[in-house]
């Protein structure tokens, strides 16, 4: 197995190096900067009775946010011709005068080889009776698999023509078959999809199976835009989604990010799978300050950022569009707010006249709040 | 005791030869076998199959460095013990996470002259390795080679996990951009 292989190559590495490594200098924890900056900035000041509050709220505590948190999971890039065409519905714009967000802690980490840590078995088990109820199913028989880990099927249940199935608590996946009927001028049956098209399609979900989404104010969120290739023809892909709106705008962006409700079709264009967005957002640690959009583009052209992208940040001339988002896979082991911003990778020109865009992401709260912020973030660290 | 002089003492098949070999590299067998396995129990099964396999092959065998040589045995036997533990099981834990974390800047060797391959690779990495500051480079070796856990590794060097997750996860990429320059591809 490669794994083993690596790990038997290791065997093999010069022994003075081995040798040096055997022992490491215990380290004390430096008082950080910050703390002693204030200590002599309260020193000074006291003489002339004035206090400089730089200081964070001790009532948030500081939090442990690193972007590789059990191996750094996400989207590296997309390719497009061009950056208009990658699209979505965010709520969030550069308008957004929010001054604070919350950061909630996932209830149901996984740790990095995908196990469950913690696990409740009561929220999957709601979860799943509310998704069964839009389809008409009253209290599924629900089955609770022993295994708790990404591969197995922690809670799932049956219904005439469905089955639904919740493999960790943030969707809960409902499997049609036979696939519902999709009329032919909405079906999308190639790999490829316009914009038009798709949107077309999703107001006529809306309308054909309202019960799959009974939210009282709906947002259409046709995203994407972006192309796979094959090296000779490249096909553009649109991904439809709803997010409940409201007047909060801390709740649409936290609905437009958790609380998704998606649907895939098979290769004839019918509905085969049906997924509702059930994060567990119940422990909230705090609502934090955020810094803005033009911060966090600050930060991230001094080299303070996360990123899967195959190169490193190239310029500020390179950005293209940036967002405020909540990264949401499961590997999370809290949910923090960030900057993301789509960046031109120069480099990386080809596969027939497309560009690549890499996605670098800056954290949203305030760095005062995150732990080791200067070490963990800073790329040449 | 000089490692020649316990080199030595197998070849002249002295049982002696074992005991030295105890105390001065006993302890680094077993922390690197104990991070694996996290028993002590079969972390000891481990380090007295490595004596066993040491008496067993020296001679002919006239290692040039003894710890790396003991080193392999006892990582190689801690595995093979580990896969064991976990054949019937969904692989868990740090070790797990560990193997999976190397899996995406090395490449597999897959010829015949896989010994070759390996030497030419762990070559590279030590280059690699040497152009690190002393602290990363220390950091890098305790995690992939003694085998030790993120919180471990965070307590030792006065730092968050998180700082020890990133630096770690920059070590990789970079390393994995200096195999490929090295002509050595995924």
């Amino acid at each position: 197995m490669r794994r083993e292989r690596i790990f038997q190559v290791f065997n093999e590495l010069d022994a003075d190096l081995i040798d040096t490594a055997e022992r490491i200098a215990p380290k004390h924890r430096p008082i950080p900067r910050k703390i002693l900056a204030t200590a002599a900035s309260l020193f000074i000041c006291l003489g002339v009775g004035y206090i400089y509050n730089s200081r964070p709220d001790p009532a948030l505590p500081r939090l442990e946010v690193s972007f590789y948190d059990n191996g750094g999971m996400g989207t590296s890039g997309y390719w497009a011709y061009d950056s208009s065409e990658l699209v979505n519905n965010n709520p969030w714009t550069e308008d957004c005068t929010l001054t604070h967000l919350p950061v909630f802690r996932n209830r149901h980490p996984v740790d990095g080889a995908g196990t469950l840590i913690e696990f409740d078995w009561e929220f999957m088990d709601a979860a799943l009776t509310k998704v069964a109820g839009y389809l008409g199913i009253d209290n599924p028989k629900i089955t609770h698999s022993a295994e708790k880990t990404l591969s197995y099927l922690p809670v799932s249940a049956q219904g005439e023509g469905m089955e639904f199935e919740m493999y960790h608590p943030t969707d809960v996946e409902v499997f049609l078959a036979p696939a519902w009927d999709i009329p032919e001028e909405y079906r999308l049956t190639d790999y490829s999809s316009t914009y038009e098209e798709t949107y077309t399609l999703a107001e006529y979900i809306l309308t054909a199976f309202p019960q799959l989404i009974p939210m009282e104010h709906v947002a259409i969120d046709v995203w994407g835009g972006y192309y796979g290739s094959d090296g000779t023809e490249n096909w553009q892909h649109h991904n439809i989604a709803y997010y409940e709106l409201t007047d909060n705008e801390t709740q649409n962006i936290l609905n437009y990010n958790f609380n998704r409700t998606r649907f895939t079709f098979n290769a004839e264009g019918n509905l085969c799978i049906y997924r509702v967005g059930q994060t567990d957002l119940s422990e909230i640690i705090g609502y934090y300050p955020i810094i803005t959009a033009d911060e966090a583009q600050r930060l991230l052209c001094r080299g303070y950022y996360g990123s899967n992208a195959s190169e490193d940040f190239c310029g500020e001339e390179y950005i293209v569009k940036r967002e405020l988002i909540y990264r949401t896979d499961i590997m999370q082991n809290i949910y923090v707010p960030y900057y993301l911003f789509y960046v031109e990778l120069p480099e990386e020109y080809g596969k027939n006249e497309l560009k690549e865009y890499g996605l670098y992401y800056v954290p949203a709260i305030e760095s005062k709040y995150i732990e080791d912020f200067r070490e963990v973030w800073n790329i040449s660290k | 005791m000089d490692d020649k002089k316990i080199i030595e003492l197998y070849f002249d098949r002295v049982e002696s030869a074992i005991t030295e070999t105890a105390a001065k590299y006993g302890h680094f067998l077993h922390t690197i076998s104990i991070n694996i396995l996290q028993n002590h129990e079969d972390a000891e099964e481990c380090v007295n199959d490595t004596y066993l396999r040491t008496w067993n092959s020296i001679p002919p065998k006239r290692p040039q460095m003894l710890k790396s040589y003991l080193g392999a045995i006892v990582r190689n036997l801690s595995l093979d013990l580990y896969k064991k533990r976990f054949s019937c099981k969904r692989k868990e834990g740090e070790f797990a996470l560990l193997l999976s974390e190397l899996e995406d800047c090395i490449p597999s060797p897959s010829t015949p002259d896989k010994e070759l391959e390996n030497k030419e690779i762990a070559a590279q990495i030590s280059l690699y390795l040497r152009s690190l500051s002393s602290e990363k480079r220390t950091l890098f070796l305790r995690r992939y080679y003694y085998c030790d856990d993120i919180k471990t590794l965070a307590k030792q060097l006065a730092c968050s996990e998180s700082k020890v997750k990133s630096s770690l996860f920059h070590i990789r990429k970079k390393l994995k951009k200096h195999l490929e320059q090295e002509g050595i591809y995924l």
